[in-house]
């Protein structure tokens, strides 16, 4: 488990391309932990129905957001999976990798809400 | 300055929204969001200057959007915004005609900025290009250029006319000053070619030992000091017009040359092999007499005869009759007007003066007398004493130039006055105290 103080994400990047308006800020913010929710919940379905050709388009639909927020411990692993030949190419590690995608997205998203008070 | 519409088609909410609140930061910019290729393709009637397009969509590929967007308007930019590092689909996306492409890293936010900006700088530049080339091209219509009235004149307008027309080679002669120039940018400019390149190149200004360079180019190395390729004005000109100022002063060696490549309709840059085809139509002027030149073996008859084409003669300003005067205060009206002077009148002096004047500078001589004339006046009208001539008055001139018989002056004065007067036989005719049936008959035995 994480523990409770350390930031699994970062606004660094973000601040860089939006500058320092809060308000903008904020709803970046809510639409991240408003869809990307639903983009996890797709991949988790994908990846138990076998499909991975779908499970690798949503990882690669995911990465760039992951990656402007700067979720490093999931950066190398979007990119092993964003396509289908990538996924198959691993496919026995998928699950522990899946896994680790739910766990940290999770502290990601509790995280975000409490910072932001969504 | 016209909105500048940048759509960004993008599936990843949050991203899109990010990069569009980016965009936006430029307060010059509009900026809409798509979030399927379906969506954008149903807002695509509304023209975005440009679009920044997401390779992976949820309903089609961006190579399938690119080629509707081609197909609908290939002047739309279209930069790729990938997560795909793949350096084939970049390849493949720039062949089908996206204007740049770049991978979604840290360097999304300086390279989607620099590449919009490029793009807006470079449909501002053809928007003024656009807009200059119809400024050109209302500035030569030729009724607002050539001024004049008198029968030689209109036949002029006839023939420019027939040369708008078709590519044929136009040979334009008449007197220095007598605007052959003008003649040959009306043509241009009034012709389908309107939109390429007016090249010009004054024979005579040009070194011979440099005129062959300078009309076909020249190859890296081909001399010293060709440090770089260059190309000439024929290959500049492209499917426009090239204009060859003052044709008669052509160096024999390079008059051989240009034959060749007017024959050939190819040409090869000094010092290279590799041919390049000629498509401009070509315009020659000279103020020289080029079939008299060619009997004096000064100018190659084969080369005569393939520029000869359709010939304007451009008539001396002393035959133009009232021209002269309509150009006159055309000309005190431009002047006035550049320096902000109040608009000056002709005395009717001054008018005789002019009507009496055989100005050998032919228009370009009136203009710059009318210039000194504005100048010089201190009040509302020009009188005849501020105007300078250079030379002699015509009376003193046109009559006396070579012994004649009487008979001869009698037919000289007539012609003079016919031409002063817009061959207006009646008027002619009192002026002179002769009866109109002499005139009628004289010109029925083209005694005139």
């Amino acid at each position: 488990m994480t523990p409770k103080s350390e930031k699994l994400y970062s606004l660094a990047y973000l601040s860089e391309v939006i500058g320092d308006d809060t308000d903008v800020l904020n709803d970046l913010m809510k639409i991240f932990v408003d869809n990307t929710p639903n983009d996890l919940n797709d991949l988790n379905q994908a990846f138990q129905a076998g499909d991975l050709e779908k499970f690798a388009a949503l990882a690669h639909k995911m990465k760039s957001s992951l990656a402007t927020l700067r979720i490093d411990t999931l950066r190398e692993i979007m990119l092993s999976i964003d396509k289908p030949y990538k996924a198959i190419e691993i496919k026995d590690q998928l699950p522990g990798i899946v896994a680790k995608i739910n766990a940290t997205l999770e502290v990601v998203f509790k995280q975000i809400k409490n910072d932001f008070k969504l | 300055m016209n909105t500048f519409k940048v759509f960004i088609v993008e599936d990843d909410p949050f991203y899109g929204e990010m990069l569009k609140y980016h965009v936006s930061l430029n307060p010059d910019y509009s900026v809409e969001k798509f979030q399927t290729g379906k969506e954008f393709l149903n807002n695509l009637h509304r023209n975005p200057s440009v679009v920044s397009l997401d390779y992976s969509l949820p309903d089609m590929s961006g190579l399938d959007v690119l080629k509707k967007i081609n197909a609908y308007n290939p002047e739309i930019p279209v930069i790729i915004v990938s997560g795909q590092e793949d350096v084939s689909t970049a390849v493949n996306l720039l062949k089908e005609g996206a204007y740049d492409y770049f991978v979604k890293n840290e360097e999304t936010k300086d390279r989607i900025w620099n590449s919009l900006n490029k793009i807006r700088e470079k449909l501002n530049l053809e928007k003024e290009i656009d807009s200059l080339k119809e400024e050109i091209g209302r500035k030569y219509v030729f009724g607002n250029i050539i001024k004049g009235n008198s029968p030689g004149i209109k036949k002029i307008f006839s023939l420019i006319e027939k040369a708008i027309q078709t590519n044929i080679t136009v040979s334009i002669t008449g007197e220095t000053g007598t605007g052959k120039d003008l003649v040959a940018k009306a043509i241009h400019y009034n012709s389908p070619k309107a939109n390429f390149p007016f090249i010009a190149i004054n024979v005579s200004a040009i070194p011979k030992e440099l005129i062959e360079s300078e009309m076909f180019g020249y190859e890296k190395g081909a001399f010293t000091g060709a440090n770089t390729r260059k190309i000439g004005k024929f290959e500049e000109a492209g499917k426009g017009t090239i204009f060859l100022d003052e044709i008669g002063e052509m160096d024999h060696q390079m008059q051989v040359k240009l034959l060749r490549v007017l024959q050939e309709k190819e040409l090869n840059r000094v010092g290279g092999n590799e041919v390049v085809k000629v498509q401009s139509r070509v315009i020659i002027a000279t103020n020289r007499n080029l079939a008299e030149e060619v009997k004096k073996g000064h100018f190659r008859q084969d080369l005569y005869y393939r520029l000869l084409g359709l010939n304007i003669n451009l008539p001396p300003l002393r035959d133009r009759g009232n021209d002269i005067l309509l150009l006159a205060k055309y000309f005190i009206d431009e002047f006035s007007k550049e320096n902000d002077l109040p608009r000056k009148n002709l005395s009717q002096h001054a008018q005789e003066k002019l009507m009496n004047y055989d100005f050998p500078g032919n228009v370009r001589e009136l203009k710059a007398i009318m210039e000194l004339a504005v100048v010089m006046a201190n009040r509302e009208a020009i009188e005849d004493n501020d105007i300078s001539l250079t030379s002699a008055t015509r009376s003193a001139n046109f009559l006396l130039d070579e012994e004649d018989t009487l008979d001869g002056y009698t037919k000289k004065i007539i012609k003079h006055y016919l031409e002063k007067h817009d061959n207006n036989i009646l008027e002619v005719a009192k002026k002179l105290d002769i009866g109109k049936s002499t005139i009628y008959r004289m010109l029925k035995n083209k005694e005139l």
